[in-house]
C-alpha cells in the first residue's frame, strides 16, 4: 500500500471500493509493530480501529447514511486529549492508570465525523519539553536520523505522521510543540489562533497559551481538521464565539501578499547557516512570485523566552495543583497523613523538568515577586502582542525559522535547560500573542529536516491556509 | 478570671452565603444541600485533567441583587481569580474567587439592639466557589472526602471591623438571614451551612485609634457558637495582654464541645495564595441595563415592609418586627390587608394564630388552609363584636381549620357562637352574678376592683361564651359601682 | 533575585514537594540560572504598560443555571486510590491524646 498523505485521496479510494477502511486500518497497525523501536505509542487502539473501520466500511457499502467529512481519516491523539473510557497519562507518572469520563470536545468532534483514533501517543511530560525526552514512558525517536529527537513536546505525534502510522495527529501547541516537531519531522504543523478549538478536555498546561493543533502530511488535511474541531463549545469559556470558516475550501490564490519578516529572527548566529541561507532563499522565492516581502527590526526577539517561561510556569503550577493523590492517579504507597499524600505522590509522581517548572510558576507567583516577574511578564506579553497587531496593520503575514538548527541527539541537551528553552524563541511568539501560525518542510541538512513558519493575524486561518496551500501546488 | 473592661472588642465578620442556585456556580451539577456523598458530582468538579470552569450566570444575578439591597455600587468590569493552596477537599488545588476586581464595593446594613443603633460598613462582596467536605471522625485511620459541596457557589460579605460586641454580630447576622431569604438568593440556613461566618476578634484599649492584633475564627455555623467563640477569645487575648504579651496573629477554630479556640492545625504559618487572574474564565463587563434591570426587579426588602408596617398599618414596632422577620409571612400580611383595614386584628390573627399554626404543622404559611378571604372575614367577625375574641380564637379557628371552605360567619352560627348584645340578656347574667356572689361584691366596692375579672369569668362562662365581653364589662362596672 | 536553600524549602512547601538534597542543589542552581534568563526583561521600560490578562477577547460567558451532565458515586470514585464506595479516602494523622 503506498503512503496517503491526503485524505481526498485515501476517501477516493475508498468510494471507488479500491481501498477499504479495514485494509488502511490493518496498514496502519502493521507499519506501528514495525516502528515501535521508535517508543511512539503509549496505548494502541487495535480492537476499536479495526471494529470501527468494518462499521465504517459497512456504512459505506450500504451507502444509505452519509458517511462523515472524515471518514477515511485514522489519527493518533497526543496523550494529553481526554478520551471517555480510555486511560490518560500526560505522559507521567502521576497518571498512572487514570481513565478519563469524558472526551474532549475536539475529538468528539472528529469521531462524529467518523474520525477513527488508532491510539494514543507519547509526549513531554504535561508537554513540558522540546525534545519528548521528558516523558515517563522514555524518549521517543526520530524516524530520521540516528537516535536523534523528534521535538516536542508532540514528538511521538510527528513521528506517528512520519512513519505512517496514521494519516494525522492531533497535538498540543504551547510555545511551538506542534509546529517545532513537525519541522523536525519533515511534515506540517499547525497552531490556530488561540480560542479557535475548545480546550475542554486538554490536560492544561499553561492556559493562555496552550491550543490543540495538527499534525499532518498536507496543507488540506490540517485545513479540514481544523474545521471539523473549531468552534464554539459550552464547556470553554475562553473559546471563541467567531464562526468558523469553512477551512477546507482551499482555493490556489493568485493575488500577491504583503509578508513581513524579522530581521533579527534570521540575521542571527543563533541560526544554523543552512537553515539560515535556506530561509534567504524562501524569502527570495516569494519576492519573484511577485509578492512584497520586508525585513522589519523586532525589538523584542530577546524577551520572548523570559516572559513565556515566567507566564507558562506560572499557569502550569497552579494547574499542576490538582495532581494531588486524593482522588484519582498515582498515591504513594505507605503515607501517613494527608500532607505526606501530597508531598510523597507528587514528588514522585512528577518529573524532573516538571518539578523545576511548577518551583520557578511557584517562584514568579509568589508573595513579594508575583510584580517583579508575574506582572513584569504580563506587560511584556502586551508589549509583544501589541507589536505585532501593529506589523499585522500593514502586513498579511509574518514569516519566521521554526528552530534554530536541526534535531539534537538524545541526551545531548541534558545538563542545560537554559539552551532548550531558549531553542523555542522562534515559535513562542505565535503563542504570545494567540495567532495562528503553520510550520511546514523547508529542507533537510545532514539528513535531518527543518522548516519554516507563516502567521497570520488572529482567526484568518483561512488565509494562512489557503496561502501555504498555493505554495504547495 | 480575665480582666477585659480596659479593652474595647473589635470584631470584623466573613460572612459567606451559600447561593440556592440549581446548579454549582462553574459546572452543571445539582447544588442543593443533603444528598449521598459523591452525587452532585461531575468530572468539572472531581477536578479531572482537562476539565474547565464556566460561570453560573444566576450566581451574578445574585450577586447583584444583593448589592443593592445593600447600597453597594455594582463593579460593571469584575473578574475571578484563583486562590492557590492544598486541602483535600479542594479538587483543583486552587478555588475560583474574587481577589482583585469584586463584584460589589462598599454597602450597608443598619443593625439596631438593645443598648446600639448603628450601621455595620461592608468593605466588598464577592463571588466564589465553595469546597467539599473533609469528614475526620467516622474512620480512625482516614479522613473521608465527600465533594457534593465543592464548587456549590457562594456570596463572600466582607464587613469593616465595625463590631463591639457579641449581640452586635448576632443581629447583623439574623438581619443577612433574613435580607438573603426575601432577596430569595440563599435560605441562609446555618445549620446547614449555607451562611457561616468567620470571625475576627481583635482588642485595643478604650480610646485607642489603632486597631490592635486580629485572630480569624473560622467556620462559625452557629450563632450561639459566635457568641461563645467571642466570649472566648475577648478573654484569651486580654489574659496575653495583661500579662503584658502580644497577639500572634491566627487562624483558630472553635470547638463546640469544649468552647474553647485553638489554632488550626493545618495552617502552617501564613499561607501565600498567590492569586493571580483566573485564565480559564473571561472577565465580566456589565451593562448598566442589565445592572439597572436587577435593581428594578427587586422584591420589597424588610426595611421598608417595617416602615409600611408600623407607618402606613399603625402596627407596633414589636409586631411589626414579627411580621417582617420572614417574606413570606409579610406577603400573606399585606394579601390580608387588600381585604381589610383591620391592620391591628390580622396582625394578632397572624401572630397569635396562623403562624403557630404553620410552625406545628410544619407547613409554609402559603400552605395555610384557610383563604384570605376566610382569615379576614373571621378578623371581622370578632370587630363586629359577633364573636367574642376569646371564642373565635379558641373554638372557631380550629373548627374552620376543620371546615377550611366554610365562611366564617356561617360556622359561627351553626355552632352558635353568635354574641348575644342583647341587653336584656347580658343584664339578666350581670344581675345573676352580682346575686349569688354578695361578698364578692363587696370586696369590690371596697376596693377590690381586679375582682372584675371574676365576675367576667362567671357571667361569659354562664352564657357559653356567647355573651359579648364588652357589652357584660361596661354593664357590671356600672351596676357594682 | 537569588534563590538560596531557604527559599527552595518554602518553594516546597507551597508546591507540595519534596525534593532530595541533590536535587534541591540542582534546582537552586538550575533556577538561579533561569531567573538570570528571566531578569532580561528588566531592560523593558514597562511602565505605562497595562497588563495583560486575558488573551481571549471574549466576556461576559455565562451559563445557564441549570443541572446537567452529572455522573454517579461510583464514576467519581472511579479512579480513586483509595475510596470506600461512599467517599474517598485520605490518610490522616492520628492526634495526639
Amino acid at each position: 500500500m503506498p503512503k496517503y498523505s491526503k485524505l481526498t485521496s485515501i476517501q477516493n479510494d475508498l468510494l471507488s471500493a479500491n481501498l477499504s477502511c479495514a485494509e488502511l486500518v490493518e496498514h496502519y497497525l502493521s507499519n506501528i509493530e514495525k516502528s515501535q523501536s521508535l517508543n511512539v505509542y503509549i496505548e494502541v487502539f487495535e480492537a476499536e480501529a479495526r471494529e470501527k473501520a468494518s462499521a465504517l466500511d459497512a456504512k459505506l457499502k450500504e451507502g444509505v447514511e452519509k458517511p462523515g467529512r472524515l471518514f477515511g481519516m485514522v489519527i493518533s491523539i497526543k496523550d494529553v486529549l481526554c478520551y471517555e473510557g480510555h486511560e490518560v497519562t500526560g505522559g507521567s507518572k502521576i497518571l498512572t492508570g487514570f481513565k478519563s469520563l469524558y472526551s474532549a470536545t475536539a475529538i468528539e468532534r472528529l469521531l462524529a465525523e467518523d474520525a477513527i483514533i488508532i491510539g494514543r501517543v507519547n509526549c513531554d511530560e504535561f508537554a513540558m519539553g522540546s525534545a519528548n525526552e521528558n516523558s515517563y514512558y522514555g524518549p521517543t525517536i526520530n524516524a530520521l536520523g540516528e537516535n536523534k529527537v523528534p521535538g516536542g513536546s508532540s514528538g511521538a505525534s510527528a513521528v506517528s505522521v512520519q512513519t505512517d502510522t496514521c494519516l494525522a495527529a492531533i497535538g498540543s501547541d504551547t510555545g511551538g510543540s506542534v509546529r517545532q516537531p513537525a519541522a523536525f519531522c519533515g511534515i506540517i504543523g499547525m497552531k490556530p489562533t488561540y480560542g479557535r478549538i475548545s480546550r475542554y478536555g486538554l490536560l492544561a498546561y499553561a492556559s493562555s497559551f496552550d491550543q490543540i493543533g495538527t499534525l499532518t502530511n498536507s496543507v488540506e488535511d490540517a485545513a479540514i481538521l481544523l474545521e471539523v474541531m473549531a468552534g464554539a463549545d459550552e464547556f470553554d469559556s475562553t473559546v471563541s464565539r467567531q464562526s468558523v470558516k469553512p477551512y477546507a475550501g482551499l482555493k490556489s490564490e493568485s493575488k500577491k501578499r504583503k509578508i513581513a519578516y524579522f530581521k533579527n529572527t534570521i540575521e542571527s548566529d543563533q541560526l544554523d547557516s543552512t537553515i539560515q541561507s535556506a530561509t534567504f532563499d524562501y524569502i527570495e522565492k516569494l519576492k519573484a512570485e511577485g509578492h512584497e516581502v520586508r525585513g522589519l527590526d523586532f525589538e523584542y526577539l530577546d524577551y520572548l523566552i523570559p516572559a513565556y517561561y515566567v507566564l507558562t510556569t506560572a499557569e502550569a503550577s497552579s494547574n499542576l495543583s490538582r495532581y494531588d493523590g486524593v482522588r484519582f492517579g498515582y498515591r504513594s504507597a505507605d503515607t501517613r497523613s494527608l500532607a505526606e499524600t501530597y508531598r510523597k505522590s507528587r514528588t514522585e509522581g512528577f518529573g524532573d523538568e516538571v518539578k523545576r517548572r511548577i518551583m520557578l510558576g511557584t517562584f514568579v507567583l509568589s508573595s513579594g515577586h508575583y510584580d517583579a516577574y508575574y506582572t513584569k511578564a504580563q506587560k511584556v506579553r502586551r508589549m509583544i502582542s501589541d507589536n505585532i497587531q501593529e506589523v499585522f496593520k500593514n502586513y498579511d503575514f509574518i514569516v519566521m525559522p521554526v528552530t534554530p538548527d536541526v534535531a539534537w541527539s538524545i541526551g545531548e541537551n541534558d545538563a542545560d535547560p537554559i539552551k532548550t528553552y531558549l531553542a523555542d524563541v522562534y515559535t513562542v511568539l505565535a503563542n504570545m500573542a494567540g495567532i495562528p501560525a503553520i510550520s511546514f518542510p523547508l529542507g533537510v541538512k545532514d539528513g535531518m529536516p527543518f522548516g519554516i513558519q507563516v502567521m497570520s493575524p488572529a482567526f484568518q486561518e483561512d488565509q494562512l491556509l489557503n496561502f501555504i496551500f498555493t505554495q504547495h501546488q | 478570671m480575665a480582666e477585659t473592661s480596659t479593652y474595647e472588642t473589635v470584631i470584623g465578620l466573613e460572612v459567606h452565603v451559600q447561593l440556592a442556585t440549581q446548579s454549582k456556580a462553574f459546572c452543571a451539577d445539582d447544588a442543593a444541600f443533603g444528598a449521598a456523598p459523591n452525587t452532585h458530582i461531575s468530572a468539572i468538579s472531581l477536578g479531572h485533567p482537562g476539565t474547565l470552569p464556566k460561570l453560573n450566570e444566576k450566581q451574578v444575578e445574585f450577586a447583584i441583587r444583593l448589592g443593592h439591597a445593600i447600597g453597594s455600587e455594582i463593579n460593571a468590569n469584575n473578574s475571578f481569580d484563583r486562590k492557590n493552596y492544598f486541602y483535600a477537599d479542594l479538587p483543583k488545588g486552587y478555588q475560583l474567587t474574587q481577589d482583585r476586581a469584586p463584584i460589589c464595593i462598599g454597602g450597608k446594613v443598619a443593625i439596631k439592639g438593645s443598648n446600639f443603633n448603628k450601621e455595620i460598613r461592608i468593605h466588598h462582596v464577592h463571588m466564589e466557589e465553595d469546597a467539599g467536605k473533609s469528614i475526620h471522625d467516622l474512620d480512625p485511620k482516614h479522613s473521608l472526602i465527600d465533594l457534593n459541596r465543592a464548587g456549590v457557589p457562594l456570596l463572600e460579605i466582607v464587613t469593616e471591623p465595625d463590631f463591639r460586641s457579641p449581640e452586635e454580630v448576632d443581629v447583623f447576622m439574623t438581619t443577612m438571614r433574613q435580607l438573603v431569604r426575601y432577596l430569595e438568593i440563599s435560605d441562609g440556613n446555618m445549620e446547614e451551612g449555607s451562611l457561616r461566618c468567620d470571625v475576627n476578634i481583635s482588642l485595643r484599649k478604650k480610646g485607642a485609634a489603632e486597631y490592635g492584633e486580629r485572630c480569624e475564627v473560622k467556620n462559625v455555623n452557629s450563632m450561639r457558637f459566635a457568641r461563645q467563640a467571642i466570649e472566648f477569645e475577648v478573654k484569651r487575648q486580654a489574659n496575653i495582654l495583661n500579662a503584658g504579651g502580644i497577639i500572634k496573629r491566627n487562624t483558630l477554630n472553635f470547638d463546640p464541645a469544649t468552647g474553647v479556640t485553638s489554632p488550626l492545625r493545618e495552617k502552617e504559618d501564613a499561607n501565600d495564595y498567590r492569586y493571580f487572574p483566573a485564565p480559564d474564565l473571561t472577565p465580566l463587563e456589565l451593562s448598566s441595563e442589565f445592572i439597572e434591570k436587577i435593581k428594578t426587579n427587586l422584591p420589597p426588602l424588610p426595611a421598608v415592609l417595617y416602615q409600611q408596617f408600623t407607618k402606613d398599618f399603625a402596627l407596633s414596632e414589636y409586631n411589626a418586627n414579627l411580621l417582617t422577620q420572614e417574606k413570606a409571612v409579610a406577603f400573606f400580611f399585606l394579601r390580608l390587608s387588600e381585604q381589610s383595614k383591620n391592620y391591628t386584628g390580622i396582625a394578632n390573627l397572624l401572630i397569635n394564630k396562623v403562624i403557630p399554626f404553620a410552625n406545628e404543622q410544619k407547613i409554609n404559611i402559603s400552605e395555610f388552609p384557610l383563604s384570605a378571604k376566610a382569615l379576614t372575614d373571621f378578623v371581622q367577625l370578632i370587630e363586629d363584636g359577633k364573636v367574642s375574641s376569646s371564642l373565635a380564637y379558641q373554638r372557631l379557628f380550629p373548627a374552620l381549620i376543620e371546615s377550611p371552605d366554610a365562611s366564617p360567619l356561617a360556622l359561627a352560627e351553626k355552632l352558635n357562637m353568635i354574641q348575644d348584645g342583647d341587653d336584656d340578656f347580658v343584664s339578666d347574667l350581670v344581675d345573676a352574678a352580682i346575686a349569688n356572689n354578695p361578698d364578692k361584691v363587696k370586696a369590690y366596692q371596697s376596693g377590690k376592683k381586679n375582682l372584675i375579672g371574676f365576675f367576667m369569668g362567671e357571667i361569659v362562662r354562664a352564657s357559653k361564651g356567647k355573651a359579648d365581653p364588652k357589652a357584660v364589662n361596661a354593664l357590671l362596672r356600672d351596676k357594682l359601682s | 533575585m537569588k534563590i538560596d536553600k531557604t527559599l527552595i524549602l518554602r518553594l516546597e512547601k507551597l508546591a507540595q514537594l519534596e525534593l532530595g538534597q541533590e536535587e534541591k542543589l540542582t534546582l537552586e542552581h538550575d533556577l538561579n540560572k533561569i531567573l538570570d534568563m528571566v531578569d532580561k526583561m528588566n531592560e523593558l521600560d514597562t511602565s505605562e504598560i497595562e497588563p495583560l490578562k486575558h488573551i481571549s477577547k471574549e466576556v461576559n460567558q455565562l451559563r445557564p443555571d441549570e443541572i446537567r451532565n452529572q455522573v454517579d458515586a461510583k464514576a467519581a470514585l472511579s479512579n480513586a486510590p483509595d475510596h470506600n464506595g461512599v467517599h474517598f479516602k485520605v490518610p490522616k494523622v492520628i492526634p495526639k491524646p
